[in-house]
C-alpha cells in the first residue's frame, strides 16, 4: 500500500463494518471547502459525498485499483470544491468575497482552526521573505483573488517566465516551511471518522438494495 | 494548472484531464494540498487584517547576511594583505639610496661605494666592511660585454646557506650609465657579515642569453 495514499482501503469481507478508510492529507481541501461554504457540516458533507461516490465507483468496477480511492475521493471533493467557488464568483461577481465568507462553525473546530492558523503563520512568514513588494502582491492577487496570470502579467509588466518564476519560488519555500514545521502531511481523525460514517452509509444502502 | 484549475480557469476538456492526473497522482495531491493551504493561510490573513500591513512593510533585507559576509571576507583579505606587506622584509636592493629613507629621516649617508668589475686575476672577491649605522652601500657593476642597449638585472645571494645560496635581493638594474657601469645600493641595515654573490645578467626581457658577470663581496 502507498504510504502517501489518503485513504487506506482494506476490502474487509471477514469484518461486518465494511471496508476501513482512513483519510489522509486533505486538511487544505477540507478548511477551503469550510470558507466556500461557510459552513463545517457543509463541507463535511462534501467529503462525505466525495467518498460515498467513490465507493460506488470502486463497487461497480470504475475504479479498479483500491489504492487509487483516496485519488478518485480527493478528486471529487475538489471538485465539489471547484463548483461551489464558481457558483460563489457567479453569485458574488466578484472573488473578494471569498475572503469574506466567515466560517458559520468557527469555534466549533478548534484543531482545524489551530491548523489553518499555523499555514497563516507560515503565510505571513513567506510573504515577510518575499520582496519586492510587488512580488507579494502578485501572490496575494493569484492565490487569494484568483486573478488570472494573464491579467496580472499585465498589470506588473511582467513576462510569463518572470511571473512562473515567482510563484515558483513561493510555493517552493511554502513547502519547505510546511516540510520544516511537520505540516507537510495531515491527518483528521475527522475526517476518518467522516469516512465510517459514509461507509456506515454505503453499506446501509447496499442492504437496502439488496 | 492547479491554480488555474482552482480559479475555474481552465477550459472544460484541460480540467477533466487534471481531475483525471489527480486521482492518479499523489504528487499532484500534495502540492494541491499545499496550495490549498496557502490558499487557506492568505485567507487567514486576510480575515485577521493583516494581509495589508503585510502587503506594504519591507521585507526583511534577506541580502544582509550574504553582505555582511562579504565585507568579513573582504576585512579578513584586506587584513591579510596587510599582514603580508607589513611583514615583507623591505627590500635589500635599490637604484637609489633614497630608496632606504624610512619616515621622518634624511637620506641615508652612503657608507661606502665599491666597484665590482671582472680580472684577469680570478675571483678573489671584494671586501666590504659591515656598516655600523643605517645607510646605503653602493655598487658599481661593470658588465664585461657592455651594450648600451641591453637592460641589467642584478640579484644577490647570501652564500653558504645551501648549495646555491639564498637570493636576498633582486633588482632590475636598467641600462648602464654612459660611463659603461651598472649602480646599486644595497641597504646597509640589512647586510649581515658572509660571503655574497652579485650577479649582473642581461635581464630575461631582452631575451638575451649571454653568461652574465659574477661578483664576490665578502661582508666583515
Amino acid at each position: 500500500m502507498d504510504a502517501q495514499a489518503g485513504i487506506e482501503a482494506i476490502d474487509s469481507t471477514s469484518k461486518s463494518s465494511g471496508p476501513q478508510i482512513i483519510l489522509r492529507n486533505m486538511a487544505g481541501l477540507r478548511a477551503q471547502l469550510t470558507r466556500v461554504t461557510g459552513s463545517t457540516d457543509l463541507a463535511s458533507d462534501m467529503l462525505q459525498d466525495a467518498v460515498v461516490t467513490a465507493l460506488q465507483k470502486l463497487r461497480s468496477g470504475e475504479i479498479n485499483d483500491p489504492t487509487n480511492l483516496d485519488g478518485y475521493v480527493y478528486r471529487v471533493a475538489l471538485n465539489h470544491l471547484r463548483n461551489h467557488r464558481r457558483k460563489d464568483k457567479l453569485h458574488a461577481g466578484n472573488s473578494e468575497g471569498i475572503g469574506d465568507l466567515v466560517d458559520a462553525a468557527d469555534s466549533s473546530r478548534p484543531a482545524e482552526h489551530l491548523e489553518a492558523d499555523q499555514w497563516a503563520r507560515l503565510a505571513k512568514e513567506l510573504l515577510q521573505e518575499v520582496s519586492p513588494a510587488r512580488d507579494r502582491e502578485l501572490l496575494v492577487r493569484y492565490y487569494l483573488h484568483d486573478e488570472s496570470k494573464e491579467d496580472l502579467c499585465r498589470v506588473f509588466h511582467l513576462t510569463e517566465l518572470h511571473f512562473n518564476r515567482v510563484i515558483y519560488r513561493a510555493r517552493d519555500r511554502f513547502r519547505e516551511l510546511l516540510q520544516s514545521r511537520g505540516l507537510g502531511k495531515s491527518d483528521f481523525f475527522s475526517t476518518a471518522v467522516i469516512l465510517i460514517m459514509a461507509v456506515q452509509t454505503l453499506s446501509a444502502y447496499a442492504i437496502n438494495s439488496n | 494548472m492547479i491554480s488555474r484549475y482552482l480559479a475555474g480557469q481552465l477550459p472544460a476538456n484541460e480540467c477533466d484531464a487534471f481531475e483525471r492526473a489527480l486521482s492518479e497522482q499523489p504528487d499532484l495531491r500534495d502540492a494541491t494540498e499545499q496550495i490549498l493551504k496557502f490558499k487557506e493561510g492568505l485567507a487567514r490573513l486576510h480575515e485577521r487584517g493583516e494581509l495589508d500591513a503585510l502587503m506594504r512593510s519591507h521585507s526583511p533585507r534577506r541580502w544582509l547576511p550574504y553582505a555582511a559576509a562579504a565585507a568579513l571576507a573582504i576585512l579578513a583579505l584586506g587584513g591579510l594583505l596587510w599582514l603580508q606587506i607589513s611583514s615583507r622584509a623591505p627590500a635589500m636592493l635599490a637604484l637609489s639610496p633614497q630608496t632606504f629613507v624610512t619616515r621622518g629621516d634624511n637620506a641615508p649617508s652612503i657608507l661606502g661605494s665599491y666597484l665590482l668589475a671582472r680580472t684577469r686575476g680570478g675571483e678573489s672577491g671584494t671586501e666590504v666592511k659591515a656598516p655600523q649605522s643605517p645607510g646605503a652601500i653602493e655598487l658599481r657593476l661593470l658588465p664585461s660585454a657592455l651594450s648600451m642597449d641591453v637592460h641589467y638585472s642584478v640579484r644577490v645571494n647570501r652564500l653558504g646557506e645551501s648549495a646555491n645560496g639564498k637570493i636576498v635581493g633582486q633588482i632590475d638594474a636598467g641600462s648602464a650609465a654612459p660611463d659603461g657601469y651598472v649602480t646599486i645600493y644595497l641597504d646597509a641595515q640589512q647586510l649581515r657579515p658572509g660571503d655574497y654573490e652579485v650577479s649582473l645578467a642581461p635581464s630575461a626581457a631582452n631575451g638575451a642569453t649571454a653568461a652574465g658577470d659574477h661578483f664576490l663581496i665578502r661582508v666583515h
